[in-house]
């Protein structure tokens, strides 16, 4: 039987090598883009910071959309399925790989945007000074960190959420579809519908809510008191609910969800 | 000595409809097996229920003693469709994830099969024929050094040349003590092939004979046996 | 080879064989194909070849050698035994279906000679 590392390493491979394939086009994009504005603007006013930041913004996003539908499709095709694991592995390697390839993503996206520093040191500082206030001591630079953290928690956590309840909605389907006949099958897939598109638009909203709060830490970040502890509470609480779900997900996937075929 | 395949009590509905109803099967180890039955009778229900991928059946399914799902798929080599994989890949990434999948895959066993098969593994999944795809998929089953081998009706819809070289590839590469079930509803051309015959009919096995007692009890053929079975020539008490 | 799908596989496998070792194909002491080769090359199961060995073995007919293979028996005698009998089965089952054509035995061997004389014609 093998082992988690063994399911991860066998489930990476393919996110893996999407993800190259989308950053190959994330490469082109910015490049295209750069050699635009050198024939526009002239090379000493090029600029990489907003084109990186820009494109990486557009190609996450997609990075994001293509895992999820990954992270669905790995669970109910049986070439994955027939793997010698057991489904707790099995679900948790698919989660964690997936994560592993957004934040590899992100790490190549913050990789170009040091590139883009290192290439004009002069403009990191400009933009900087234009989007942040900038007149910072060492307290505010730890908070600036602690904050940072912060954010990366929480984007780590509501993707897992988003993937999580993805799978539960799929998963939970599935399951109503094993035990009643098609009729009483459509009215509750109906009711679970409205249910579902009710708990998702007041998830957007909170999120929303959550990412403005959050951007006017950032923004202001000199003059903010330091009363992290309720977000903090919230991740926690939010964390939860991630492993309540997923622990549901698996126990769906061991007892009744199949691949298709 | 331990059965490779040990089915007891096995029931099995989806969406509420009954799949298989009390199905009790014994096979051991180093036998052909024919899975035979009409389309939808269950044949890849049954299979897929012993390879463990299909969920929520009552009863037992034991190979080789192992009953827990999860070391139970570590025995099995079933011949997946190849589901999981996009059109764009290549024959040989699709090997790669097979040699880090399953620790019992032999590379040698794969590189013997696929010069056997004349299959080409430099090329994209999309540009294969049905039946190269179909050898390559046997090939792929057999690489590995299962204990059990599940052929899903591996002669659907391909050319004759390709039959019997999948055939032959059967014959050169099964080890012998490994047993291999192989599902169809047209038997004839691996009749020679087969050591055993089960046959599923309302959803249930209603036969399970050696093929040596099919044609000495019956004076039947194998193909004649599984038909009369069909239409009720041979009942029940008989068997 | 094609096999009858009503005869049990390994008794053809062992005629089959009878068959190579009475016409001399298959000479006293020779060796014996690997198992797995004989099952590729009549496009059977290796276990059906193994019974159908094991039986001739039991007979007499081949005699292992421990991790050498199978070889034809050195017995001449036990061939041409062999051989008597196959003809003598020919030869009824023959008998038995001209006789039920009501033909008398000395019309039998009359037209045995004349099919081989004219078969010799033929050859010529």
């Amino acid at each position: 039987m093998t082992s988690f590392s063994h399911a991860f390493r066998v489930m990476w491979r393919p996110k893996f090598r999407s993800m190259n394939q989308l950053l190959f086009f994330n490469l082109i994009a910015v490049v295209i883009t750069m050699l635009y504005q050198i024939w526009q603007l002239g090379l000493a006013n090029l600029e990489m910071i907003t084109t990186v930041m820009g494109w990486g913004a557009v190609f996450g996003f997609v990075a994001f959309i293509l895992l999820t539908r990954q992270n669905e499709q790995m669970l109910v095709s049986d070439t994955y399925r027939l793997l010698p694991t057991g489904d707790t592995k099995l679900y948790l390697a698919n989660l964690v790989t997936s994560l592993v390839a957004l934040v590899y993503v992100g790490v190549v996206q913050v990789v170009l945007v040091l590139i883009g520093t290192a290439m004009t040191g002069k403009t990191i500082r400009n933009w900087f000074q234009t989007n942040v206030n900038f007149q910072m001591n060492a307290a505010d630079l730890r908070n600036l960190a602690l904050y940072g953290t912060t954010t990366v928690f929480w984007a780590v956590a509501i993707v897992l959420w988003i993937w999580v309840f993805v799978n539960l909605i799929h998963f939970g389907t599935n399951t109503i579809s094993a035990f009643l006949p098609n009729v009483q099958q459509r009215i509750v897939k109906g009711v679970l519908a409205v249910i579902l598109t009710w708990v998702a638009i007041r998830f957007m909203s909170w999120i929303a809510h959550l990412e403005s709060q959050v951007y006017n830490h950032f923004t202001t970040v000199s003059d903010i008191t330091l009363n992290a502890s309720g977000i903090w509470l919230d991740l926690l609480s939010l964390f939860v609910a991630i492993a309540v779900v997923a622990a549901l997900n698996i126990f769906m996937m061991k007892r009744w969800v199949e691949a298709k075929y | 000595m331990t059965n490779a395949l040990e089915i007891t009590q096995l029931n099995y509905r989806k969406n509420t409809k009954t799949i298989l109803t009390d199905v009790n099967l014994q096979i051991a180890p180093g036998k052909i097996v024919g899975l035979l039955g009409e389309n939808g009778a269950g044949k890849t229900t049954l299979m897929r229920l012993i390879a463990g991928v299909a969920k929520n059946a009552k009863g037992t399914i034991a190979v080789h003693g192992e009953t827990r799902e999860a070391p139970r798929r570590a025995f099995v080599s079933f011949s997946e469709a190849l589901q999981g994989f996009r059109p764009a890949d290549k024959l040989s990434q699709i090997r790669d994830f097979y040699a880090l999948a399953y620790p019992d895959f032999s590379a040698k066993k794969y590189l013997d099969l696929i010069t056997f098969l004349q299959i080409d593994d430099d090329q994209k999944l999309s540009t294969l024929s049905k039946g190269t795809r179909e050898k390559f998929i046997i090939a792929l089953t057999l690489s590995r050094e299962a204990a059990v081998y599940l052929l899903d009706e591996p002669f659907n819809g391909i050319d004759s040349m390709s039959r019997k070289r999948i055939i032959s590839s059967i014959i050169q590469w099964k080890q012998d003590s490994a047993t291999m079930v192989i599902s169809d509803h047209y038997v004839s051309e691996i009749a020679a092939l087969l050591d055993e015959v089960v046959i599923i009919k309302d959803h249930t096995v209603c036969a399970h004979k050696s093929s040596d007692q099919i044609r000495s009890e019956f004076g039947l053929g194998i193909e004649a046996f599984y038909e009369s079975i069909y239409e009720g020539d041979i009942h029940d008490d008989e068997l | 080879m094609q096999f009858d799908d009503k005869v049990p596989i390994y008794y053809q496998i062992k005629n089959y064989l009878y068959h190579r070792m009475v016409a001399g194909e298959l000479g006293l002491g020779d060796k014996l194909p690997a198992v797995r080769q004989l099952a590729v090359d009549l496009t059977v199961n290796v276990n059906t070849v193994q019974r159908a060995l094991r039986e001739m073995i039991a007979e007499g007919y081949i005699a292992p050698q421990r991790g050498r293979g199978n070889f034809v028996t050195q017995d001449a005698a036990k061939i041409a035994t062999l051989k008597q009998q196959l003809t003598t089965t020919y030869i009824q089952d023959l008998y038995g279906q001209l006789h039920a054509l009501k033909l008398t035995d000395a019309e039998i061997i009359a037209e045995i000679k004349a099919y081989i004389q004219h078969r010799g014609d033929a050859d010529d």
